[in-house]
């Protein structure tokens, strides 16, 4: 390893995915990079991730819906893999697959890691240059690409290694899923239905979009699933103030709450 | 959560006593829950429209709503036809006298979202910017914004 670079040690990550009803679908190994040693102007020089504001997935949704379009799900699997990295990374040799006698020397990185500081935006150029070859264009106000006009139009959500389209002709989104699909291996999940706990109901005439099942884990994390509903969100005229010398709670336990509903 | 529009001011207003929470704000979040029990189902629903993108926002505002600060909370919603996109509700970084102020604040912070939002929709539909309607339900703001004279309580904002 060259003087002055930092090795990066991995670990092992496993984790379960949930579907909206909160079952268990699958059970994930991966391998990440500890890519919290790794500094600014040292190991990495930029980071960037594309994220779509809510926003725009509100929108987006509303418009394919007021044409009467459907919306597409697509998920590019390991997406961070197929990052190249423009930086020299080096990592120490993964737990199990050490080799023997061996086990000093590292491995220099070609492609990105999960856990990267760097993957995020390497991942983000490979994605944006394929969009780019398939004859997309970027929206400047958002991270949304579009291709096409009048019936042939496609809109392109992306949320990482999401992928959200929509478009009034179901053959080009055939295409487009056939052409993603040559560049990267992908999950088809078909027609939008959940995404980012936003349960999404596609229907001849509308959309609608609902948080039930986050609702119900919300209120059965802190335990309210048995309580007593109420129809008033607020007592009106309540007039919240510091309430300096009141009793206190648990501040941390308010704070989840609070998060959890925002 | 991006679903329930009506959340968004109680969850604010209870947000604001995150530091040093008591039994009376802890109520209040209960309450929350509760109301979010007797409404786990609702959403939004997105429905077909007219071929025209019509794009149209909302706002208001209280007065010194909140009383620690004497700060005033403004909202806002925007829709695409019939369909509800984005909201907000916020407590505004400056303390003003009149309501008219209140709602001249709002109505800036519903401006510049607006103009995001309608070079988006011009970025997607690949048509030109068009107008977007701001429906605000002070006439005095209307007044202010349309000549901005400086008055002799009006001046908090200039």
């Amino acid at each position: 390893m060259p003087i002055g670079k930092r090795r990066i040690g991995l670990k092992w990550g496993f984790k379960l995915k949930r579907n909206s009803e909160g079952e268990i679908v699958k059970h994930k190994a991966r391998l990440v990079a500890k890519g919290y040693v790794q500094k600014h102007g040292i190991d990495f020089e930029e980071v960037f991730a594309t994220v779509a504001r809510l926003d725009t997935i509100g929108l987006l949704l509303a418009f394919a819906a007021n044409n009467g379009w459907k919306v597409h799900h697509l998920d590019v699997k390991s997406a961070f893999l197929h990052g190249e990295l423009e930086e020299e990374v080096y990592v120490s040799q993964p737990e199990g697959y050490k080799v023997k006698g061996r086990e000093q020397e590292v491995f220099r990185l070609s492609k990105a890691l999960y856990g990267l500081k760097q993957a995020p935006r390497a991942w983000n150029i490979t994605l944006d240059k394929s969009l780019n070859m398939l004859g997309f264009r970027k929206c400047l106000s958002e991270q949304a690409d579009t291709r096409g006009t009048g019936d042939k139009a496609l809109i392109l959500g992306v949320y990482v290694d999401d992928l959200i389209v929509t478009g009034d002709n179901p053959e080009e989104i055939k295409l487009f899923k056939r052409q993603m699909m040559s560049e990267f291996e992908m999950t088809d999940l078909g027609l939008l239905n959940y995404y980012l706990g936003i349960e999404v109901d596609q229907r001849e005439d509308y959309i609608t979009v609902k948080h039930s099942g986050y609702a119900r884990k919300v209120l059965e994390q802190f335990g309210m699933s048995g309580c007593n509903s109420t129809k008033v969100l607020m007592e009106p005229g309540c007039n919240l103030n510091a309430d300096k010398g009141g009793q206190q709670v648990d501040a941390t336990e308010y704070r989840k709450i609070i998060g959890c509903l925002r | 959560m991006h679903s329930r529009p009506d959340l968004s001011y109680s969850v604010g207003v209870a947000s604001r006593f995150m530091e040093k929470p008591t039994v009376m704000h802890a109520k209040t979040v209960k309450q929350i829950l509760r109301y979010l029990k007797g409404t786990v189902n609702l959403g939004l629903v997105y429905v077909q429209g007219g071929s025209a993108d019509k794009l149209e926002g909302y706002t208001d505002s209280d007065q010194g709503g909140d009383a620690v600060e004497r700060r005033s909370t403004g909202g806002m919603a925007f829709y695409l036809n019939e369909n509800l996109i984005t909201w907000t509700s916020q407590k505004q970084k400056i303390v003003t006298l009149y309501s008219c102020e209140a709602e001249f604040v709002a109505a800036t912070s519903v401006a510049k979202q607006a103009l995001w939002l309608r070079n988006l929709v011009s970025e997607i539909t690949k048509e030109k910017p068009k107008t977007v309607t701001l429906y605000i339900d002070s006439n005095s703001a209307i007044a202010l914004m349309k000549k901005p004279m400086f008055h002799e309580g009006v001046n908090t904002l200039i």
